[in-house]
């Protein structure tokens, strides 16, 4: 299938005394023989792109030395089509005829389309381009009966491939289109990194949600969080306070083995306090002494026969 | 492609890849942000579930209905004046306790997790009385 995305675009026949007319918009270029010059050869290549990197070698004697020129290829039943093209001249005659650059779509050659020309168009009073021996050539009117019926170009003349665009020295680009295709190619890379990176994150964030849903399906009653927060609260409560009694206990056990003797024990929740008797001074200072490393409140009551220990939360 | 754009095709095509990057560099930021947030939560949420879990198999071990009677037998039945257990609550009354036997039996009930209310001793002479309250 062929799409002539190109076809919508005007096709102009640029030729020597081509009509000076102005554009607006898009325009394809068809280049009479005028404008480029042609080589056939029958070459055991492949491939285009062998072909064009030859194309210098192959066309060197039909060139003049002191032109830059460029170069395009295309195949033509069993022969190599090269053309060689001077694209500065091409320029400043598109510019000498009103025709912006930026409008220039594509460039084509004549040859490309010779079957075309199998009837000829008429350029000027006395010069026509014809199909001749498979050549798309100039010649003059005079060549051709007076009776002749000229065809005219249009849109249908444009080739389905293998045109060429003019390079872009008038473009107002900061940056040319190489270097400006290698930063895109290596931004594309990082942002497809980027999303890479990002996916993984994305898995992992399931992966971890799927491991706290496990956790959860072992303790159902603790999968809300209203109800997590309610249950923790009353059991650390609980284990805080059930804690503070059992220090406390373990707390008086010193004191007793040191000759004190329980007198009264009081455990709450919040509180717990003891009255310990001391039978003598000593007894009572050694425990004295020792109890301040136990972070209790110590009183010494009753001319110092008693201590009374206690702890809050 | 319109002809001013045309013009600026090479910028375009590098100001469209930047865009992207950052699109894309914005994209993973915030799904790093996502993991960096749901680790910590997803870390806490499970040592709080783990934390409330041994607090509740600790406070509310299902066998303490058969440990807590037990403790009436630690001293002769004569000293044991009252021993109730109603819905998980115990209100026991302990007399003429020794300190032995007083220290024998605070000792098994700091070793059960049952939830003291309360724990009253008084020493009465050379024995000792105790009340206590408890649930689990």
């Amino acid at each position: 299938m062929n799409f002539k995305l190109n076809n919508n675009k005007d096709l102009i026949l640029f030729h020597a005394n081509m009509q000076r007319t102005t554009y607006d918009k898009s325009i394809n270029i068809l280049l009479s023989p005028q404008f480029y010059i042609m080589k056939q050869e029958s070459l055991d290549i492949k491939y285009k792109y062998q072909a064009l990197n030859i194309a210098p070698a192959v066309m060197d004697e039909l060139l003049s030395s002191n032109i830059e020129y460029k170069y395009s290829v295309f195949k033509e039943d069993d022969k190599w089509t090269f053309i060689a093209f001077d694209e500065e001249k091409i320029k400043s005659f598109a510019i000498n005829y009103g025709i912006d650059l930026d409008l220039i779509n594509k460039i084509y050659f004549a040859q490309q389309v010779r079957d075309k020309f199998n009837v000829s168009i008429s350029l000027d009073d006395k010069k026509a381009i014809v199909l001749l021996n498979g050549i798309v050539t100039i010649i003059p009117k005079s060549a051709l009966d007076k009776s002749h019926v000229y065809n005219y170009i249009d849109n249908s003349f444009t080739p389905n491939s293998g045109g060429i665009s003019l390079s872009n020295d008038s473009s107002l680009s900061l940056i040319d289109k190489k270097s400006s295709l290698i930063l895109s190619v290596i931004f594309i890379l990082f942002t497809f990194i980027f999303i890479f990176e990002g996916s993984r994150y994305s898995k992992e964030i399931i992966a971890s949600q799927d491991k706290l849903t496990t956790t959860l399906q072992k303790y159902p009653s603790l999968s809300s969080k209203y109800s997590r927060d309610s249950i923790e609260q009353k059991y650390k409560k609980i284990d805080k306070q059930q804690r503070a009694i059992r220090n406390f206990l373990k707390k008086l056990s010193s004191p007793i083995r040191d000759g004190a003797v329980l007198s009264e024990l009081t455990l709450r929740g919040t509180t717990q306090k003891a009255l310990l008797e001391t039978k003598t001074d000593t007894i009572h200072q050694k425990i004295k002494q020792k109890s301040k490393s136990l972070d209790l409140k110590i009183e010494s009551i009753k001319n110092n026969s008693y201590i009374a220990l206690e702890s809050k939360i | 492609m319109n002809i001013n754009l045309k013009k600026y095709q090479n910028e375009i095509i590098l100001l469209t890849s930047i865009v992207l990057m950052l699109f894309a560099y914005i994209y993973k930021s915030g799904k790093i942000d996502s993991f960096e947030k749901g680790k910590i939560e997803v870390a806490s949420s499970i040592s709080t579930i783990s934390q409330i879990a041994s607090l509740k198999d600790l406070w509310g071990d299902k066998k303490l209905s058969a440990k807590v009677p037990k403790l009436k037998s630690l001293v002769n039945s004569s000293k044991v004046k009252l021993f109730s257990i109603k819905s998980k609550k115990l209100k026991a009354k302990f007399v003429d306790l020794t300190i032995k036997e007083l220290t024998i039996l605070l000792q098994k009930i700091s070793n059960i997790a049952v939830e003291i209310i309360s724990i009253d001793v008084k020493k009465n002479s050379e024995t000792y009385n105790m009340e206590l309250k408890c649930k689990w």
